[in-house]
């Protein structure tokens, strides 16, 4: 299991943490505003 | 200018103008109203021409013994002087208020005809209208703007949900 080797350790560290920025990066950018307009239009455009 | 005026009164097609101009309401009794009136004031005139204005005092002297009274009454009779009216300040009034009427109408067709045509135009709004079920995004963005806005708010302010959506459209959280 090469996760648990230490020689991959660093590799692991340093292509996680980038991973998880260009994940949160698209979510905040792309992904959860594109969600938060069709709930909000959904509210808007129905009465009851 | 009255005998003019008179002709034009008597040409009025009062019926007509209900029906060619669809009038309703209070328009109309307000139109049956004036005519009536107008009936009334020339019948009036009409009673009153009819009189007569004549005595036949000669006839009175042969009849009645007191020609004194006879006498006096003629000399009244033939003193009097109908009073005269000075009607041209209120035809001016009248013409005044005509222009002004005339005017009024004019602002108000031109009104009535622009509501008209907004009317048109929200008429074909919602006749090519699609149903709510097939609008977009983008559609409901396009007629209000600031929603846009109010999202990129929420955005800045990391509020990801929409409060009360999940109880009109059911929660997709699983856990």
């Amino acid at each position: 299991m090469p996760q648990l080797v230490p020689f991959y350790f660093t590799n692991q560290i340093f292509y996680g943490f980038a991973s998880l920025s260009v994940i949160v990066y698209l979510f905040s950018i792309y992904i959860l505003p594109h969600y938060l307009e069709i709930y909000v239009t959904r509210i808007f455009i129905t009465k009851t | 200018s009255v005998a003019a005026a008179r002709s034009s009164a008597v040409k009025v097609d009062w019926g007509k103008i209900v029906s060619s101009l669809g009038l309703t309401g209070a328009t109309v009794s307000s139109l049956q109203a004036f005519r009536k009136r107008h009936e009334e004031a020339k019948k009036n005139a009409y009673e009153l021409q009819n009189q007569p204005t004549t005595v036949d005092f000669a006839h009175y002297r042969k009849v009645l013994k007191n020609q004194k009274v006879v006498d006096e009454i003629e000399q009244h009779f033939k003193s009097f002087k109908p009073v005269t009216y000075d009607v041209s300040k209120q035809l001016k009034t009248i013409d005044a208020f005509e222009a002004k009427a005339i005017e009024d109408a004019k602002a108000t067709e031109g009104k009535v005809n622009q509501e008209i045509g907004d009317l048109q135009k929200t008429l074909e709004n919602i006749e090519s209208a699609r149903p709510f079920d097939q609008l977009s995004v983008d559609d409901v963005f396009k007629a209000r703007p600031d929603l846009e806005k109010k999202i990129e708010e929420m955005v800045k302010k990391g509020r990801w949900s929409v409060p009360g959506y999940n109880e009109k459209f059911g929660s997709v959280v699983l856990m």
